[in-house]
């Protein structure tokens, strides 16, 4: 199992490819939940001010 | 090669298929095995959702939901939504800390061998940090948006699954699922604390009912992939006892499990249309739990009986929460 990549090889286009695709798509779904969490903490706070009104 | 690191996960030698193959990625397919071997990869998003164990979740956010909408009283539904969510990511949180505890174990088993962990997809480290994360998110989310005695049971519940159950007891004892069963038995009880801020009689009767519902639950499920436990040396019933035995548990359990399934009604918290489908739900169960009883199939392959039960048992708990929450409202 100790086949890395060596110290300093440097990776192969394809490799890279599909590195950086792993990325994006991570990059992607971070960014939705992130998104989500904007929309979810606006929603909380605009029902504890109306449960309090 | 500071850029090459920076891209990479870890240095984890990966098996090939953890390079997304089968995902769609053309790129990933057409390189070689043997390149393919040799690079390590950021985990995938599925892989961290994959940690969750997003199909027992299914039955914990139903529990809770049914806690919810059984509780007296009015909650906002942005904040209902924000409570079944929380109980959903903290069951996924203590999904996550499991599956890093129990990576070396999930490896020996055919069930669990193609885990994110197991598997190689991603480092292990990856999954503690995913796992505390979600955890304390779920339960200051919950907390700020309910109140602080649901936030401490959803925190209880989580600590309870992943110290009691899955580092104490379950290592080492044959009765693990009995005591660790309680840690799925709190979803109700988070629902109902989320609009009331209490905890009362209705609530503890759900808990005790998943509480007696998963020994027959798990051993039925234990008794067919028994080969799997004792490669991984997990003391499961059926390993550390028996076949026999375990049937016997799995039958004094019914009979437990089918008090507290009548004990709203005695409690006078639920009506006659509950009692009505308890009494129907709990009576198939207890004909399919008598059928394991009685059965000597030795072989785990022809485990029929066994593997009905294990598939009506999850059916029954849907039944009875569904039947809590209509009766509630018929009442009301």
């Amino acid at each position: 199992m100790n086949d890395h990549v060596p110290q300093g090889a440097p990776l192969t286009q394809a490799e890279q490819d599909a590195i950086r695709a792993r990325q994006r798509s991570r990059s992607i779904v971070t960014g939705l939940i992130l998104g989500a969490m904007v929309i979810l903490f606006f929603g909380i706070a605009i029902a504890k001010m109306m449960s309090k009104g | 090669m500071a850029a090459q690191a920076a891209i990479l996960e870890g240095p984890i030698a990966r098996p090939a298929r953890s390079l997304g193959c089968g995902r769609g990625d053309a790129l990933v397919k057409d390189m070689t095995t043997a390149t393919m071997t040799s690079v390590s990869m950021p985990a995938d998003w599925r892989d961290f959702l994959a940690l969750t164990k997003p199909r027992v979740m299914t039955l914990v956010v139903f529990t809770g939901l049914c806690g919810l909408l059984a509780a007296p009283g009015h909650i906002n539904p942005v904040l209902a939504f924000t409570t079944i969510l929380c109980i959903a990511l903290g069951a996924g949180a203590a999904g996550a800390l499991n599956q890093w505890v129990e990576a070396d174990s999930d490896r020996l088993m055919k069930r669990t061998a193609n885990r994110p962990l197991p598997a190689g997809r991603m480092e292990r480290q990856s999954a503690l940090h995913f796992g505390v994360g979600l955890s304390f998110f779920s339960v200051l989310t919950l907390a700020l948006a309910t109140n602080w005695v649901a936030g401490a049971i959803l925190a209880v519940s989580i600590l309870f699954y992943v110290l009691v159950y899955t580092i104490w007891l379950k290592p080492r004892t044959a009765q693990n699922i009995v005591i660790g069963g309680a840690a799925g038995a709190f979803p109700p009880v988070i629902g109902w604390a989320a609009v009331t801020g209490d905890v009362s009689a209705l609530p503890i009767a759900l808990f005790c009912l998943i509480f007696f519902w998963t020994p027959p639950h798990f051993w039925a499920l234990a008794l067919y992939v028994r080969p799997d436990y004792a490669n991984a040396g997990i003391p499961m019933l059926p390993v550390v006892a028996g076949d026999t035995v375990t049937r016997r548990q799995i039958w004094g359990y019914t009979a437990i499990m089918a008090i507290a399934a009548f004990a709203p009604v005695l409690l006078r918290q639920t009506g006659a249309l509950y009692g009505t489908v308890a009494l129907i739900a709990t009576g198939v169960f207890a004909f399919y739990a008598f059928a394991v009883f009685r059965s000597r199939e030795s072989d785990p392959a022809h485990m029929r009986a066994e593997r009905r039960l294990f598939r009506y048992s999850i059916l029954y708990l849907f039944i009875m929460f569904g039947a809590v929450v209509v009766d509630r409202w018929v009442m009301a």
